[in-house]
């Protein structure tokens, strides 16, 4: 699967990234791709990737981002403010799961 | 406090949507952002030369020229690449063709901009003076080319033309409409008396707005507006700091370093140096010195976990982790350090600076780079990296009380989720 972690400039989520590998690895996840970028590069990046996960800090650009993930037919959801500050891998990669479409 | 809160995420949120998806600001946001990498470049040159030990200063002295020349070509040209980036930006959100829309513009910004009795470009107006003609033409430019595409007053080229060929073809007449229209504001302003178009933005628009900008109130105010966002869990500093202050704050930062390469006193206090080394450190809110007090003092278990994930991420000023992960997000306690710290910062640095304690800032440093070590690079002056650790103390100092309130909150509510859980086991 992969994921596309969204926020302001790719820094904050780009925290996330590695943490959500190594919870990938435990699992056992065959193909985990996950790659952080920031919001104005969204629509460079979100093409390749299966989910959308957006950073609670730029919920005030959901509009646009929902519109851009439906349109094309991407798995969506805002991270959950609490896991996202405690850097929590492993609620973030199962949010990601959740939103999956098949 | 909890109404407070609930009024203000359903009337402020609606309000930052609208700035934040603003068409025209962020193609400014965008375009002056994109300067931003040029000034880095530039910011380093100018430490190279005037470097703050005397025997280095020596050594580089036969190489000054040279090094300002990097200077003049990344601060001198900010106004002229930000008329090509923003209306680049601009065109982009439009759909239009980017590349073209940023070339008219410049030609336009080149044309607004009067020559020098030589017959040269004048060089004074490229940079920072130039920065809000560039930000008006781009925009405008852009304006005048979709308005013509709109209404199809456009040379169309038949198909199998090449797509290049027809792109050309499609900027010539919004490219002659633009600059005849500028040509004639030039000829009118001439006979009028009033000078030149720069000179007129300048006195209506730039001048103004710099004033207030420049003041203390003013950032007060804007940090205080970027702490509020932050309490609601929003970028308050992509918004209000990169988003509306950035091209005040940047031409601050322009002035200062064309001043230090005139060999002047730097002028301004306030820049976006100010804003990023002396009073965001740790990012927003000041909280390197709350990571820290987190790392070694608390004794909550999640408090605990929050120190070992923040306190590095701090060091680069970076504090998403605190900000949603103590949370400080819709929290009622540690609201009121978050914002207060960051304030009380402003006005210390203010205060050592105006009374000329600590150097003024004159180089440009990213925002990522570590405190303590930012201080000292964008002021050339030891003092600044002591006016960093004043901050940093008053910042720990302010959260301390705050934040052993929430810890023991948070240790009664560990404590009782186990008693809550052990009967079950």
């Amino acid at each position: 699967m992969n994921i596309l972690l969204v926020c302001s400039s790719g820094m904050s989520t780009g925290l996330l990234v590695d943490k959500m590998l190594t919870e990938g690895e435990k699992r056992n996840i065959q193909d985990l791709k996950i790659v952080a970028c920031s919001v104005d590069e969204i629509e460079k990046y979100i093409s390749s990737y299966d989910v959308v996960l957006v950073a609670p800090q730029i919920r005030y650009k959901e509009k646009y981002i929902y519109a851009l993930a439906m349109s094309k037919n991407k798995g969506y959801a805002i991270i959950d403010g609490v896991h996202y500050g405690l850097v929590d891998g492993n609620k973030i990669l199962d949010q990601a799961f959740g939103v999956m479409r098949k | 406090m909890e109404r407070v809160i609930q009024f203000l995420e359903r009337h402020l949120l609606p309000v930052v949507r609208i700035i934040a998806e603003q068409r025209h600001l962020q193609a400014l946001r965008d375009g002056i952002t994109s300067t931003v990498p040029l000034l880095l470049i530039g910011s380093s040159f100018l430490i190279c030369a005037f470097p703050p030990i005397p025997y280095l200063a020596r050594l580089v002295d036969p190489y000054v020229t040279a090094l300002l020349a990097v200077v003049n070509a990344t601060f001198g040209i900010m106004g002229l690449v930000a008329s090509f980036s923003i209306a680049y930006a601009l065109a982009a959100s439009y759909a239009i063709d980017a590349l073209s829309s940023g070339l008219l513009s410049v030609s336009a910004f080149i044309l607004a901009s009067p020559f020098t009795k030589e017959g040269h470009i004048d060089s004074g107006l490229m940079g920072s003076k130039g920065l809000f003609v560039a930000m008006i033409i781009g925009l405008l430019v852009v304006e005048v080319q979709r308005f013509m595409i709109k209404k199809n007053i456009i040379i169309k080229m038949p198909e199998g033309v090449p797509l290049s060929v027809g792109r050309s073809f499609a900027v010539l007449l919004p490219g002659v409409v633009i600059l005849v229209s500028i040509f004639i504001i030039n000829v009118m302003l001439a006979k009028i008396g009033e000078g030149s178009i720069p000179e007129v933005i300048n006195r209506v628009v730039t001048a103004p707005l710099l004033h207030l900008g420049g003041t203390l109130p003013a950032v007060l105010i804007a940090v205080f507006a970027i702490q509020l966002l932050w309490c609601f869990g929003i970028h308050g500093q992509a918004l209000v700091g990169t988003g509306v202050m950035a091209p005040i704050w940047l031409a601050f930062t322009q002035q200062n370093a064309v001043a230090k390469m005139a060999g002047e006193a730097v002028p301004n206090i306030i820049c976006q140096q100010f804003i990023d080394v002396f009073i965001l450190i740790g990012g927003s809110g000041t909280t390197l010195s709350l990571a820290v007090l987190l790392f070694t003092t608390v004794k909550s278990n999640q408090l605990k976990a929050l120190g070992r994930t923040s306190l590095l991420p701090g060091v680069f000023n970076i504090n998403e982790p605190i900000i949603f992960g103590m949370p400080i997000v819709m929290n009622p306690v540690m609201i009121i350090p978050f914002i207060v710290a960051p304030l009380l910062c402003i006005i210390t640095t203010y205060l050592f600076m105006t009374s000329g304690f600590v150097d003024k800032p004159y180089a440009l440093a990213p925002w990522t780079t570590p405190a303590f070590v930012s201080g000292f690079l964008v002021t050339g002056d030891w003092k600044g990296t002591a006016l960093q650790v004043l901050n940093f103390i008053i910042s720990g100092i302010i959260y301390y009380p705050f934040l052993k309130i929430w810890d023991e909150n948070k240790v009664k509510e560990e404590q009782e989720q186990m008693s809550t859980q052990l009967p079950q086991e």
